[in-house]
C-alpha cells in the first residue's frame, strides 16, 4: 500500500493532467468557432476517451484515499474537492465536444457572422479556464475567488447574445436552424464558465476550508 | 469550545475580514461557533493548569472547558501530558510523591487540587477506566458490587437491582445474566473493559475518564466499547484519552490536541479534522509528525 502522501501526489498529478486536457479541449473548441479552425474542432469532437479515463482514474484514486487512509484536515479536504472538481471538468470536456459538433455543422450548413459579443463573450471564458486551472495548479484561493467574480461577466454576455438571437429571429431570412446552433453554442460556453466558477469554489475550499458555494460573490482586493 | 488562544484568534479573524474576502464568506465548522456541543454547561473548568513530576513540567498552564454530558477526546503523541492531565481529574497523581500542580482544575465549582478534598468521594463522583481492563478476582455481581458497598449498605434487592442497571447501561447485561456469581477473570477481553465501565457507572459517577479503554482489545470490541460510549454520552462526561484519531474523531464531541505539555487546540471534533486552525494541529492529524 502506498503511502497517503504519495497517494495524495498521484490524485494531484492526475487532476493536474485531466484539467490541462479540458482546458486544452475549450480551447480547441473556441478556435473552431471563433477562427473557423475545422481541424481544432474536429479534435476536439473526435472524442473524450482520455477524459473519461481520467475521470475513472480520479474517481479510482479518492475512493482508494478515502478507504484505506481516512484522511483528515486538508488532505480530506483536497480529496472531496478533487471529487468534486473532477465531475466538474469532465462535464467542461463534454460541453467543448458539444461546442466542437455545432461548430463544424455551422460550417457545413452556412458559415455566418459572428457577433463581437460573441468574441468578447469566448475571451472571458478563454481567461477564465486559464485562471481556473492556474488556482487549481497553485492551489490559489484568491485568483480562485476572481475566477467567481468573472462569471459574472459571462453571465452578463450571454444576456447580451441572448438579446442579439432574438433580434435575428426577427430578421427575415436568417437560418433558424444555424441560430439555433449558435444559441446552443452561447449557452455552453456561459455553462462553461458556471462550472469554472464551481472548480473554483473546490479549489478555496480545498485551500482553506471556506465554503463559498450558494454565497453571494466577494471581489478580491488583489 | 476554544482555548485560551480563542479570543486573539477570533480578534484575527475579524482584521482580516477587512483584509481578506475569503474571510467574509461562510466558513467550515466556524471557529466558536454556537452549537449543542459549546452550549453545554461547563462540567470542568482548567484554568492556567501546569503539573510537574519533580523538576519536569509535564503540563505547561493549560485553559479550557470540558462540557456536561459530552465525550471530550484528549490526543497527542506520547508523552504531550494528556494522561497526566486525565490522572489529576480524579487525584490519581497523588499516589507519585513527585507530582504536584498548579492552577485551576474546578468540577462544578469544586476545586479539585484542595488538599483537603476527600478523594475517595471525588472518585465516586469521577470514574476512571484503564488501558488494560482490570477486573478485580471476584464474581461478575461483585465486581458491580464493591464500589456501591464501599459507600453505603444497601439491601440485596436494591442491591441487585443497582448490578443489573448498570451492567444494562454497559450493554452487559444480557452476555451475563445467567452467571453473575461466574469469575469475572473468565470474560473476554471487550466483556471485562464493559465490566469495568459498569463498575464505574455503578457508583452514579458525574464525569467518566478512560485511558485509551479499547488499545488492548479487538476491532469488534472496539467498536462495541465506541457503541457504548456514544450511549453513555446521553448521562455522563467523558474525557477519554485515546491514541487512535479515527477513534477521537468516530465519537467525541470536542477534541483537545495536547504537544509537548501544552494544549495546542480545542475545539469541535468537526473543525479539529476537517479544518484545524494551528498549523501542529494540521501536522499531527494528517500524520505528518508524532
Amino acid at each position: 500500500m502506498a503511502s497517503l502522501s504519495n497517494e495524495l501526489l498521484n490524485l494531484r498529478r492526475l487532476l493536474l493532467t485531466m484539467s490541462a486536457e479540458v482546458e486544452q479541449r475549450v480551447n480547441q473548441a473556441l478556435d473552431g468557432l471563433l477562427k473557423h479552425d475545422l481541424r481544432s474542432a474536429e479534435a476536439v469532437r473526435e472524442g473524450d476517451d482520455p477524459i473519461d479515463q481520467l475521470d475513472m482514474d480520479v474517481e479510482s484514486e479518492c475512493a482508494t484515499i478515502l478507504a484505506l487512509h481516512q484522511p483528515v484536515a486538508s488532505d480530506l479536504r483536497y480529496v472531496m474537492a478533487a471529487l468534486r472538481i473532477n465531475a466538474d471538468l469532465e462535464k467542461i470536456a463534454d460541453l467543448a465536444r458539444g461546442i466542437a459538433k455545432k461548430v463544424i455543422k455551422l460550417e457545413y450548413l452556412k458559415p455566418m457572422e459572428r457577433p463581437p459579443v460573441l468574441l468578447d463573450m469566448a475571451s472571458s471564458v478563454r481567461a477564465m479556464i486559464a485562471d481556473t486551472m492556474r488556482s487549481l495548479a497553485n492551489g490559489d484561493a484568491n485568483l480562485a475567488l476572481n475566477v467567481r467574480g468573472a462569471d459574472k461577466t459571462v453571465d452578463r454576455q450571454y444576456k447580451e447574445l441572448m438579446t442579439w438571437a432574438a433580434q435575428q429571429m426577427s430578421i427575415p431570412g436568417h437560418d433558424p436552424k444555424a441560430l439555433l446552433d449558435v444559441i446552443g453554442i452561447v449557452r455552453s460556453i456561459e455553462r462553461i464558465a458556471d462550472l469554472c466558477a464551481n472548480v473554483a469554489e473546490s479549489v478555496i475550499f480545498a485551500a482553506d476550508g471556506t465554503v463559498v458555494r450558494h454565497q453571494p460573490v466577494v471581489r478580491s482586493a488583489s | 469550545m476554544r482555548h485560551a488562544d480563542a479570543p486573539s484568534l477570533l480578534k484575527e479573524s475579524r482584521e482580516s475580514a477587512a483584509l481578506n474576502p475569503l474571510a467574509n464568506v461562510a466558513r467550515l465548522g466556524v471557529a466558536g461557533q454556537a452549537d449543542s456541543t459549546t452550549r453545554a454547561p461547563v462540567a470542568l473548568t482548567v484554568r492556567d493548569f501546569s503539573a510537574w513530576y519533580g523538576s519536569f513540567q509535564a503540563i505547561k498552564s493549560v485553559s479550557f472547558e470540558v462540557r456536561t454530558k459530552r465525550v471530550t477526546a484528549l490526543i497527542g503523541p506520547s508523552g504531550c501530558g494528556k494522561s497526566t492531565f486525565l490522572r489529576w481529574i480524579n487525584r490519581m497523581n497523588d499516589m507519585v510523591a513527585s507530582a504536584r500542580a498548579e492552577g485551576t482544575l474546578n468540577l462544578h465549582g469544586i476545586d479539585l487540587l484542595d488538599q483537603r478534598m476527600d478523594v475517595v468521594d471525588l472518585r465516586r463522583r469521577v470514574g476512571m477506566v484503564f488501558q488494560k481492563p482490570n477486573p478485580f478476582p471476584k464474581s461478575i455481581y461483585d465486581n458491580i458490587a464493591f464500589g456501591p458497598r464501599l459507600h453505603r449498605s444497601f439491601r440485596r434487592a436494591e442491591l441487585d437491582r443497582l448490578v443489573e442497571q448498570s451492567l444494562r447501561h454497559a450493554a452487559l447485561w444480557e452476555e451475563v445474566k445467567d452467571r453473575l456469581h461466574d469469575s469475572a477473570l473468565g470474560l473476554s477481553g471487550g466483556q471485562q473493559q464493559r465490566l469495568c465501565i459498569a463498575r464505574a457507572i455503578a457508583v452514579g459517577p458525574e464525569v467518566l475518564l478512560m485511558d485509551e479503554p479499547c488499545s488492548a482489545l479487538d476491532p469488534q470490541a472496539t467498536l462495541r466499547i465506541e457503541d457504548l460510549i456514544r450511549q453513555l454520552r446521553s448521562e455522563y462526561t467523558i474525557v477519554i484519552v485515546t491514541h487512535n484519531m479515527q477513534q477521537a474523531a468516530r465519537i467525541s464531541d470536542v477534541t483537545a490536541f495536547f504537544y509537548e505539555g501544552a494544549l495546542i487546540e480545542a475545539g469541535r471534533t468537526i473543525d479539529l479534522f476537517t479544518k484545524p486552525q494551528k498549523k501542529q494541529t494540521e501536522e499531527y492529524v494528517t500524520g505528518r509528525f508524532g
